[in-house]
């Protein structure tokens, strides 16, 4: 054996001693200690805090809780376990569905509005509380004002709505609500002016303007807040305030339009409606259940 | 029964609300101008406003040699009314002051355009907006012309700015 290999057989022989060392550093403690121990403890806690149920008296109340009533002190415990549960909604998902009809725009076409036809909501009942609409109608404008130079026309165009409602009454009678909702609406539709004359004084022309035939697009969002009430059996009517702003309208190149199908003249970012409802139970019988499984 | 109550009556007095409230709504006044009109101001070649009592303005070619701007009326800004029956239109200025009063040394400003029908408002109206593609003029007194703006509609806004040689 050279001393070389001697040298590398030491230099092993140390690296395992060291080794062992590290090894040997490592420990495990057990844990002794009792999980009673570690616990928190309730410095508060009374001897009277605990009941024994078997030495207490039950009964139930008016309101159908059952309560323990110690005797001795005349402490009574209602038994929070045994409590009816309130359901958050007590309608179920698909409680009714209705159909509604825009009465105010033709009320007011004939009180002598200018602009506007009627429209027709669908809606579903969602628990009494969340309500999609989709609505579609028509709408058309006609209007000549006295002290301006043009006739405004929009030839009869469709319009169409999407949005929701939200009724607070949900867990009250569902024949009448208070509900607050959104809506995106959008119109494809044509205006144009007619009879349009532009008065250049100084020039001494008066001459008629060819007004084109616009083709426009136009979306508007709409905040709502309305009542609904039942009328007769499955009629209803209520009421809507809005506050409405049009989102996009292409094209400007002539003007923007000054009626929108659906969202009514662009004057005033406030509207109004009128609505007769007609429902349609769906799951009358299941949510009376609800209503007396609740009572009980 | 207390909120059937309340929303039953709502609901009533609502729909006359709605309904007077409807009927009785009134559109506001024109707040711009009924036409569309170029608003231009007088200005020194220092840039500074300046008014003037020494200008007739008017249109060439206008019915009876009528003036927009009369002589020792005081002003700062005139509005030119571009014809919509044409896609040109020419104004003259003629100067009131001594050594200027020569019809020689009148300035003339022309403009070409295109004009677009356009429905400004219900309030306002149907006007033409104008979209200026040249503009050329004399330089007698005037020393040039900046136009900020090439489209003329009924907004009650100076478009364009003239810029004499003055004294001052």
């Amino acid at each position: 054996m050279t001393m070389k290999s001697l040298f590398k057989i030491l230099a092993l022989l140390l690296a395992v001693v060291v080794g062992q060392n590290v090894v040997a550093q490592r420990r495990v403690t057990p844990v002794n200690t009792p999980a009673t121990a570690t616990q928190p403890v309730n410095e508060n806690r009374q001897p009277r805090d605990s009941m024994d149920r078997a030495g207490m008296q039950k009964f139930r109340d008016d309101k159908g809780n059952v309560v323990y009533l110690d005797t001795i002190t005349g402490r009574e415990i209602v038994d929070s376990s045994s409590m009816a549960k309130v359901p958050p909604m007590i309608y179920p998902l698909v409680f009714d569905a209705t159909v509604g009809v825009d009465v105010g725009t033709p009320l007011m076409r004939a009180l002598g509005q200018s602009h506007g036809v009627s429209g027709v909501q669908f809606m579903v009942n969602l628990h009494n509380r969340y309500i999609p609409v989709f609505e579609v109608g028509m709408g058309e404008a006609h209007s000549t004002p006295a002290y301006n130079n043009f006739t405004y026309k929009s030839k009869l165009s469709p319009y169409f709505k999407l949005g929701l409602n939200y009724n607070f009454l949900y867990n009250s009678n569902p024949q009448y609500q208070a509900f607050a909702g959104v809506r995106y609406g959008i119109s494809p539709f044509k205006w144009t002016l007619t009879d349009a004359t532009v008065d250049n004084t100084y020039w001494g022309d008066e001459t008629p303007m060819a007004f084109p035939e616009v083709k426009a697009t136009a979306g508007y969002f709409e905040m709502l807040f309305g009542l609904k009430v039942m009328v007769y059996k499955n009629l209803s009517m209520g009421w809507s305030v809005n506050y409405r702003a049009v989102m996009h309208q292409s094209p400007v190149t002539h003007g923007k339009a000054w009626y929108i199908p659906g969202y009514g003249t662009t004057g005033s970012p406030l509207g109004a409606a009128v609505t007769l409802y007609y429902t349609i139970p769906l799951n009358r019988q299941r949510s009376e259940k609800n209503l007396t499984d609740n009572e009980k | 029964m207390r909120w059937r109550r309340v929303i039953l009556w709502s609901v009533i007095a609502a729909a006359g609300i709605v309904a007077g409230v409807v009927a009785g709504c009134n559109t506001s006044g024109c707040t711009d101008n009924r036409s569309s009109l170029l608003l231009a101001g007088f200005y020194n070649t220092s840039g500074k406003k300046i008014t003037v009592n020494s200008l007739e303005i008017g249109g060439v070619g206008a019915p009876e040699d009528s003036l927009l701007v009369e002589l020792k009326s005081t002003v700062g800004q005139v509005y030119l009314p571009l014809r919509s029956t044409r896609n040109e239109t020419s104004f003259f200025i003629h100067y009131g002051q001594k050594g200027l009063d020569d019809p020689a040394q009148n300035d003339t400003i022309e403009f070409v355009y295109d004009s677009t029908p356009y429905f400004a408002s219900v309030e306002c109206g149907a006007v033409y907006n104008y979209r200026i593609k040249r503009l050329s003029y004399t330089r007698h007194v005037i020393d040039s012309i900046g136009l900020v703006d090439s489209l003329v509609n009924n907004a009650n806004v100076e478009r364009m700015k003239i810029f004499f040689r003055t004294a001052q």
